[in-house]
Parts: C-alpha cells; structure tokens; sequence
C-alpha cells in the first residue's frame, strides 16, 4: 500500500507539473532565434517596411532595445509606413495582406515607444470612406457579408487608433453606432460570431484607458466579465472555433489577442482573475504553439507564423510581468 | 416537536462532507433523512463535462479519490480514518449508509433529471442539502418546502464561484473580507440566494492552501446541521442579496497552479 501510495503520489506530481513557467519561455526563447535568422537571412531579399518593422517589433518585444535605438529606428518606420501607406489605394482593408499583418504586429508596440503615424488628408479621407461605406451593411448578428463587414470595421478602427492615422473622436463614433446594436450580453452567445470581435474589444478599452469614466466604461465591464465567465467555464482551447471556418492558425492568433485584451483589460480594472483566465489559456494552446516553427521562407504562411509568434511573445511577457510584480 | 424531514444530496458517494453532515443529522432526534441522492460516478456524461471543466486535471481528482478512500492513508492534511472515528462514523460511502439505517437511497445521471424529481416528490422533503453538487435547476429548487441549503466556501456576496478559499489571500482582502463560509438557501444564480449565516475561518497554524481546505471542511460541516436546526427552529434572520451586491461581488474561477502556489506564500506570511 506504502509503494502504491508512493507511485500515485509521483503520479499527481506529473500531472499535476503540467505545463510551466519554463514551458512558456523555452518556446519563447525559440521564436526570437527563428526569427532572428528570419531576418539575417532575408535582410537584402525583401521590402525595407518588412525587415523594419519585424526588427524593430522583435527587438521591442524582448525588451532588449534602448530607447534612443527604439526612437531612431520607430522614425525611420514611421517614413517607410506613412509612405507605403499613401501609395495604396485601398490600403489595409484586407485581413491578412502583408501591410495588414504589419499594422497589426505595430499595434503591439508599447505606447512609450511609440510615435503616431500621419497619413496623407487625401488617404484618410479615403480611408474614412471605406469605413463609412462597411457601416452601410454591417452586423455582427446578420448574413456572412455583414459580419465579414462589422470585422473589417473592428479591425481598422483598431489599428487606426492605436497608430494614430485617424482621430480618436472619429474612432470613438464608429464604435458607438457598433455597440448601439450590439448588447454586452449578446457578444459571446453561441448564435454570435466571435471572431473579429478581440479588436473591437481592444479598442474599448484603450478608449477606456484614456478617459477617466469612458462613456464605454460599464459596457466594457460587463463585455470583460461575459468573456471571462466563457473562457473559463467552457474552457475551449479557442474561443471561436465553433463556429468559424477561418484556418486554425487565423484563430490561434484571435485567440492570442483576446488573451492580450483579457490581459489589458485585467491591468485596466485592476483584477486577477483575468490574469489567471490568461495563465489557463495560454497552457491550454500550449500544445498548438509549441507546433509552430518558423523557416527562412518569405512566403505568406511563414510572415503568418512570425505574426502569431510575436503576439504568443507579446503575451507571455505580459503575463510574466504581471505576475513577477505579485511577487 | 414535528421531525423536519431531509434529503441528502451530493456529488459522489464517497463524498466525506455529505457522510459527515449526513451522520451528524441522524444523531439528531428531530431531524430525519427521507433520502440520499448522489450522481453516478463512472457517466460518459460526466466524465466529458469534467474534463472540459478541469483537463488532465480529472486525472488528478480521481486518482486522489481512489486513495483518500483507501483505509489507513493520510492525503494532506485530513485524515478520514481520524475523522471518521472522530465522528464515529461506521459507513464509509453513503450508500452503505443509507443501508445501515434503511434510507432511500438513489444514484442518478444528471440532479435535474426526471428520475431525480420523481424521487423528490415521492418523499417530499422539508429541506434538501445539497453537498459538493452540480448546477441546480428550478424544478429541483421548487420541490422542498423550506429550500434547498448550500454553505458556501466564501464570504458572500463579495466572494462568488469557484477557488474563494484562494482569493482573498491573493487580493489581500484577508483583513478586511475575511477567509470564510457562508450558509445561504440556493436560487437559479450562483451562489446568490438568500443568506443564513456567514462565519469567518481562522486561519492561524495553516500552513498551507491543504491546511485550510481541511478547516474549511470541519467548519462547513457542523455549519450545515445548524443551518437545518436553524431552519427547523425557525430561527431564521435571512440576508437577501441585493442586485447591486450581486453585480459588485465578483464571480470567480479555479486558480491556476501558480496563482495557488502564490496564494500558498503569501498565506504563511498571514499566519
């Protein structure tokens, strides 16, 4: 009985070890190598706003930068940005172009390290115009056009008010016609898609963060608390992959940032459930990410890998900070 | 005085909790157990759903079953050979029990099933207590004439859900909140029906989150039969939950491993 015991007890220990702290980093410190030697090998065979932006996003997220370094070469992205951006007629609309992925992996960027991007009036305004005309035929409850339309809305807006192209007012009244027809209960009930939904929430709560009782305030409260409450008591690896049709990696990376939102959102109201909901969820993709392996390819599906490990980096060292400071 | 009539029910037969209380309740003169009602153990059913709610986890929770059940073994702190002569317990499932002393006894699928309500309205029970259960419906909660009485591992209305023995250490609210149980009758929220009594848990010469779980059990279990003699005497002065207590309170979930290791350090520099 005495040996028994012995063994069932190792047992519990092993299961119960499950996935680590060392886990986490050992996949991290991967990543980092991979794509460094990503870069080293493709620095002279592609676009400068590629090898810029993914060093830069790198070197940023290691925290492994100075901040005159960091300014310098932001400036120098920030050129290279505004540029390609007025030179494209129908710039970042759509999910998972080059430019788009780009955009979005800046969005990662701390905000004291970085500066805002103006683009041309003429951009903006078109830029506008896409929006206005998406709002024409949007709705995350309606036909599979109006909801690919309320995603594409959620996205820009997101990545136009964390890089700045376009005002924080004009953001602010796209998201309020998107909310006024979508009640907080209603987010992540089964008959609501979910994907898309991360930058819209994200968006909330930057608007929140900045504006002491945000109008969006007891909205986003009750948004966090309905996405809490799914992530932990149905506990899917990925939230949306019920009812989505998307390649598994376009939800692993939503995933991600929805456990970056859970993330600010925790910091923003100053609560530890989100960061334990985090912890759960990142040893629950563990197995996904762990699959993940970056080449020296420039292809889309390899830029694709890059972008998912960089937000899985991203979040881990939020993670990691979060909780060391507890300590 | 007219015997208040109870019914048991709890999540597995081996439950020590439901053993005890149960126990406890038949020393008693006035009160009378009409039933036990525990879920199946081995249900494809609950298996999955216990494996969606807590993974590999399960592996966990069933090897520890297998063994804290065993004769002669010490799991953390409780020790169920100490307990169970403490409390001069001869049964050590309440199956075996509800033999022993000739009470209705039934194994179900699912707590809110037909074959669980028919079994309810057969013995009509004054008070049901309901013991390490799972999600309770309306039909179930309507049957018993004065409720269905749950303590609660937290101080409610500010600690709601899942791991409170946990949090309040980790939110540092020991001082202010208090480490706790409360008694309270159950509704279709969680845990956010009226409450009876709250008792705070002392928490001096816990060691460890082990530590504390075991004095938890002691507590909730002479909890619960007061709770029956209360209800019985009608000695009750019910604290109804606001809505806005409700919507303040927060609703909480199981820890993760570290947030518990982190708990566990921080308890030691408490006691």
């Amino acid at each position: 009985m005495a040996l028994s015991q012995v063994a069932a007890s190792s047992l519990i220990n092993w299961i119960e070890k499950g996935v680590t702290k060392e886990h986490h980093l050992e996949i991290k410190n991967r990543f980092n190598k991979e794509i460094s030697l990503y870069l080293q090998t493709n620095i002279n065979n592609v676009e400068e706003i590629h090898i810029c932006l993914m060093r830069q996003i790198t070197l940023l997220v290691n925290g492994e930068v100075s901040k005159e370094e960091s300014l310098k070469s932001i400036n120098r992205n920030k050129d290279i940005i505004v540029s390609t951006l007025n030179n494209k007629a129908n710039f970042f609309i759509e999910e998972e172009g080059m430019t788009d992925i780009f955009l979005q992996l800046l969005t990662l960027i701390k905000k004291k390290h970085s500066t805002e991007v103006k683009i041309s009036e003429k951009s903006q305004a078109l830029l506008k115009k896409n929006i206005e005309k998406l709002q024409e035929s949007s709705s995350w409850k309606g036909s599979p056009l109006e909801i690919e339309s309320a995603q594409k809305i959620s996205r820009l807006t997101f990545i136009s008010l964390k890089t700045g192209v376009l005002e924080k007012e004009y953001i602010e009244l796209v998201i309020k016609k998107m909310i006024d027809s979508l009640s907080s209960d209603e987010w992540f009930s089964p008959s609501c898609t979910i994907y898309g939904k991360s930058f819209l929430l994200r968006s909330l709560i930057s608007l929140c963060a900045n504006e002491n009782r945000h109008s969006f305030y007891n909205y986003l409260k009750n948004v966090c608390e309905h996405l809490l409450k799914r992530m932990e008591i149905k506990r899917e690896r990925i939230i949306i992959s019920n009812n989505s049709n998307n390649h598994y990696s376009k939800n692993l990376v939503e995933q991600l940032r929805f456990n970056l939102a859970l993330l600010e959102s925790g910091v923003f109201f100053n609560d530890l459930r989100f960061l334990n909901a985090v912890m759960k969820s990142n040893d629950r993709i563990y197995s996904k990410i762990l699959k993940i392996k970056i080449s020296n390819k420039i292809t889309h599906n390899n830029i694709s890998n890059i972008s998912t490990a960089i937000h899985y980096n991203q979040v881990i060292n939020l993670q990691e900070e979060w909780y060391g400071s507890l300590e | 005085m007219k015997k208040i009539k109870v019914i048991i029910s709890s999540s597995i037969d081996s439950n020590l909790y439901a053993l005890l209380v149960s126990h406890l309740c038949i020393k008693e003169s006035d009160i009378s157990i009409v039933g036990v009602i525990t879920l199946k153990t081995v249900s494809f059913k609950r298996i999955k759903a216990e494996y969606k709610r807590i993974g590999h986890f399960l592996f966990v929770k069933v090897i520890k079953k297998f063994f804290a059940t065993s004769p002669n073994i010490k799991f953390s702190n409780v020790n169920i050979n100490n307990m169970v002569s403490e409390f001069g317990i001869k049964s050590q499932s309440l199956k075996s029990m509800s033999n022993n002393y000739s009470i209705p006894y039934i194994k179900v699928d699912d707590l809110n099933n037909l074959q669980t309500l028919n079994f309810l309205n057969n013995y009509k029970p004054d008070l049901i207590l309901s013991m390490g259960s799972t999600i309770i419906r309306k039909p179930f909660l309507d049957i018993p004439a004065l409720g269905v009485l749950n303590v609660h591992m937290g101080i409610l209305p500010y600690y709601r859900g899942m791991g409170v023995t946990e949090w309040p250490i980790i939110e540092n609210k020991i001082n202010d909140i208090g480490l706790g149980i409360t008694l309270h009758y159950m509704d279709s929220g969680v845990d956010t029906g009226p409450i009876i009594k709250k008792q705070k848990i002392d928490i001096n010469g816990c060691k460890s989150i082990d530590d504390l779980d075991s004095k938890y059990l002691i507590e909730m279990i002479n909890l619960m039969v007061k709770g029956v003699k209360i209800t019985r005497d009608k000695k009750l002065f019910l604290e109804f939950q606001k809505s806005n207590e409700i919507d303040n309170g927060r609703q909480y979930y199981s820890t993760h491993k570290r947030m518990r290791d982190f708990a566990e350090k921080k308890l030691i520099t408490f006691t």
